[in-house]
Parts: C-alpha cells; sequence; structure tokens
C-alpha cells in the first residue's frame, strides 16, 4: 500500500464533513479509521470526494442512526414503539393545532348572533360544553317556541349580508313525538352552516304544528357557536404523527443498545414494563391513528359542506375520556416515562470495542 | 443462520486468512470477487458494525501510520465457524447446479444411471 503521499488537508475536511450523517457517539469511535479508510482508498492527488463515495458514507451514516441492535425481536419492539409514539405524536400535533383556535364568541356576542339568525330579537338560553382540554368549546343558544315565520333564505341572507360565509340549506323532513299527548307530528328542520373570522355557527331551526289545524308553525331554534377548525390542525397533527415514529424508532434503538450490554436480571423488568406501557396505550394508540388517517383522508376528498364538515373528532381525542385524559393513558404515558428512565439510569458494561484483545490472542 | 449476504461473505472470507484493515479489505474483497465488489466506505463499515456486534469478528489491534489510524480486524472462531458453514452451503448449492446442467446438456442421458462423468 502506498504509504506517504502528501495527504490533502482539503481532501479529509471533506470527508470529515460527510461523516457528520453518522450518529456522534458512533463517529467518536469509528470516525478516524473511516477516515483513514477514505484517505487511503483515494489515493494522492485528489481534492473532493466522488459523488459515489459521499452517497456511499451518507447513506452508511444514515443507516447508523436507524439501525437496531441484532435479535429477533427487535424489529417488532421498534415497530411498537414508533406506532406508540406516533399516535401521541399525531394526537400533540392536532391539540396544537387546535389551540391556535379563536377563542369561543361571548355570550353576548352569541345572543346578537342568535337575534340575526332568528330574524329578531327573542328569548334564548345559553349553555356552555365543558371540553377536553379546554379546545373547541362551544356555545349553545336555544329559542323554544317562537311562532314568528322564520324562513331559511331569509335567514342566510341576512348572514351573508352581516359578512358570514353560508354554506348551502340543508333541509329534512322529520317527525317529532308530541310529549302530552303522545301522537306523531311531522317536522322540518333547517340547517345551516356558516364561518365568519375563525368563528363557525350550527343553527338548525325545527318547525311544526302543534295542532294540524295551527295557523302558523312553532319553531324551535338551535344555534351553536364554536371555533373553526385552523388549516394548521392536518398538517401538525401528521408532522406530530411522523416525528412520534421517527422518535419512537430511535428511542428503541438507543434503549436497545443499552439494554443489551445489561445483565438479563436487569433486562427482564424494564421490558416487561415496556408492554405494560404500550399496552395501556394501546386503545389511544389505535385511536389516534385512526382519527389522523381518516381525517387526511377527508382531506384528501371532495370538500365536505354543512354539518358533515363539523365536529370530526382530531386525534387529541383519543387520549381523552369525557373531557379528561384516560386513566389508561395517564398510567401508560407515567410508566414509559419510568421505562426510559430506568434504562438510562441502569449502568451498561462498556461496549467491547474498548476492550481490546492483544494481537494473536 | 439464514443466507449471508454477498459483501459479509466476502468480508469473512477476506478475514480469514488473517486479520485486515478497512483500505486492505475493501481490495481483497475486490480482488476476492474479481472486481465485481468494490465496497464503498459506509457498506463496509455498517457491515463490520453488524459482524462485530455478531461476534462473528473482533477488533485484533490498531495501528499508527503517519498519523493515521488504521485498525485490524479479524475472524473470531465463531466467524470461522459461520463463514465455513456457508461455504459448505454455497458449494452444495452451486454444486447441484453444476450437476443439473450437465444433464441438461445431454438430453438422451437424463435417465443415465452414473453415466455422467465430468
Amino acid at each position: 500500500m502506498t504509504a506517504g503521499w502528501p495527504m490533502s488537508a482539503v481532501l479529509r475536511r471533506r470527508y470529515r464533513r460527510l461523516l457528520l450523517a453518522y450518529p456522534r457517539a458512533y463517529r467518536r469511535r469509528h470516525g478516524p479509521e473511516i477516515l483513514t479508510t477514505l484517505m487511503e482508498a483515494a489515493g494522492p492527488g485528489r481534492e473532493r470526494p466522488t459523488a459515489a463515495e459521499a452517497r456511499d458514507v451518507v447513506a452508511g451514516g444514515l443507516r447508523q442512526r436507524f439501525r437496531l441492535p441484532v435479535g429477533r425481536l427487535m424489529m417488532l419492539a421498534a415497530l411498537l414503539t414508533a406506532l406508540t409514539l406516533g399516535g401521541l405524536g399525531a394526537a400533540v400535533g392536532s391539540a396544537i393545532g387546535w389551540s391556535t383556535a379563536q377563542r369561543p364568541p361571548t355570550d353576548a356576542a352569541v345572543g346578537e348572533l342568535t337575534d340575526l339568525a332568528m330574524g329578531g330579537p327573542n328569548r334564548h338560553d345559553t349553555q356552555h360544553q365543558p371540553e377536553a382540554l379546554g379546545l373547541r368549546s362551544q356555545t349553545t343558544a336555544t329559542v323554544a317556541g317562537f311562532t314568528t315565520a322564520w324562513s331559511p333564505t331569509q335567514a342566510r341572507s341576512r348572514l351573508e349580508a352581516a359578512g358570514w360565509r353560508v354554506d348551502p340549506v340543508e333541509t329534512v323532513q322529520t317527525e317529532a313525538t308530541t310529549v302530552d299527548t303522545n301522537t306523531t307530528i311531522p317536522m322540518g328542520t333547517n340547517n345551516i352552516v356558516a364561518d365568519r373570522d375563525g368563528i363557525t355557527l350550527d343553527l338548525s331551526i325545527m318547525a311544526y304544528r302543534v295542532n294540524p289545524s295551527d295557523q302558523h308553525e312553532t319553531s324551535y331554534g338551535l344555534l351553536m357557536a364554536m371555533p373553526s377548525e385552523p388549516a394548521s390542525v392536518l398538517p401538525v397533527t401528521l408532522a406530530g404523527g411522523l416525528l412520534g415514529l421517527l422518535a419512537g424508532w430511535l428511542l428503541a434503538g438507543r434503549t436497545g443498545y443499552r439494554l443489551r450490554r445489561t445483565g438479563t436480571w436487569q433486562r427482564a423488568p424494564i421490558n416487561v414494563l415496556a408492554v405494560a406501557a404500550m399496552l395501556l396505550l394501546a386503545p389511544s394508540t389505535l385511536d389516534a391513528w385512526y382519527l389522523a388517517v381518516r381525517a387526511a383522508a377527508v382531506a384528501a376528498g371532495p370538500e365536505l359542506v354543512g354539518g358533515d364538515r363539523l365536529r370530526a373528532p382530531s386525534a387529541y381525542t383519543a387520549y381523552i375520556h369525557d373531557v379528561s385524559p384516560s386513566s389508561f393513558a395517564v398510567a401508560g404515558l407515567m410508566l414509559g416515562v419510568i421505562v426510559v428512565g430506568l434504562s438510562i439510569a441502569v449502568r451498561p458494561r462498556p461496549a467491547r470495542i474498548h476492550l481490546l484483545g492483544k494481537p494473536g490472542q | 443462520m439464514t443466507a449471508m449476504r454477498e459483501p459479509t461473505f466476502l468480508i469473512l472470507t477476506a478475514l480469514a486468512a488473517g486479520s485486515r484493515h478497512g483500505y486492505g479489505l475493501i481490495q481483497e474483497v475486490s480482488a476476492l470477487s474479481g472486481g465485481d465488489v468494490v465496497l464503498g466506505a459506509g457498506t463496509l463499515y455498517g457491515a463490520l458494525d453488524r459482524l462485530v456486534e455478531q461476534d462473528l469478528i473482533i477488533v485484533d489491534r490498531d495501528e499508527a501510520v503517519d498519523g493515521r489510524l488504521r485498525r485490524y480486524y479479524r475472524l473470531t472462531d465463531q466467524g470461522a465457524g459461520a463463514l465455513a458453514t456457508e461455504a459448505d452451503r454455497l458449494q452444495r448449492n452451486a454444486s447441484a447446479a453444476v450437476n443439473r446442467l450437465r444433464r441438461r446438456a445431454q438430453p438422451g442421458s437424463a435417465l443415465a444411471f452414473g453415466g455422467v462423468t465430468a
């Protein structure tokens, strides 16, 4: 082998830059020898790495980053960890997206809106529904039994004149059963969904005749005002899911390498706890992936109008039971943190590469 | 053990006769394969890392040459065993293939009893 040619400092620096593709710990252990090999293979007189060399080194570095320890179950463990953290990432992403939504309108604003929608001042009751994490809170105003004539086209025009973007009116004929006489009467429902300045309103007017002979219909109005879904929710959800997948895979690989060099009696309980954590989180994980994928599928399909586009649950609701975090999910997350803590706390035996045998041993 | 990938097989073969360092291995693998397999450094060190992890090879020694670090690797007993097993397997498959091809070359002798000679 050619020894002693003048080494190009430029080439050396360029190779070293390529080696940044490798994880730091690996670079510290193997960087110098890889650099030697690259320099020796290059021979004298070269100034820059060839495209093939650059590709090979960068690909090698990336492979090293995503590499898992040898072992039958390692791939499965990495996949499950990736899916678990991916679901969690999608949920966190969706919650972050929703946290940028408009604050819900005040009761006074909802009152004005109700009057506008009904076509005149009306007595109404306002209710607030508790919502998970304080996101997507909605205010409901109900107007019971008004007999003034109400027309969907006029309501639509009034809303549009006030700057609302109004979806086409949906009209359905249903039936209602009266409480006092227990008879079934026909009922017409008009539904209007409209948006303005980050607020969505969902208006339903149900009209019926209490007695078939009544001249005027009686109407029951229901107006729900809620923050509109910010455009960022879906992209941040998907980005969170991808980041979670990546982080889960890397975490499993790292933890795997650490635990590989510990004794079985240290490793076994950590593995058991990790499985328990993933099982506790499994229902939420599956639901979060389902919701994220469904949201992506809906966005890819034809645009939804009216009531169909409202109230699709976001990925974070997978970790919510009622309005507070699900206790299974909380237990699973806490256990997960303990598992990571334990695997950092155990002292692995030093890597084999540092225990260099004597030559010819 | 499942079938070995070709670079792995060639690296183990190159180390069978004695310890070698990175560039030496690249040259030896290229020579062994008649120039068919030219390993890049990224591919080589990925394979070496795996082999060390599987205890098939081990770091033999470090040498400093002109301020450069050369690390030599050598085969472990386990690695020699794995290489021998793989070589047997390949030989068996290769001779089976050669035998079948000979029969094909003589259409009339498909049912010949020991009539085929080298």
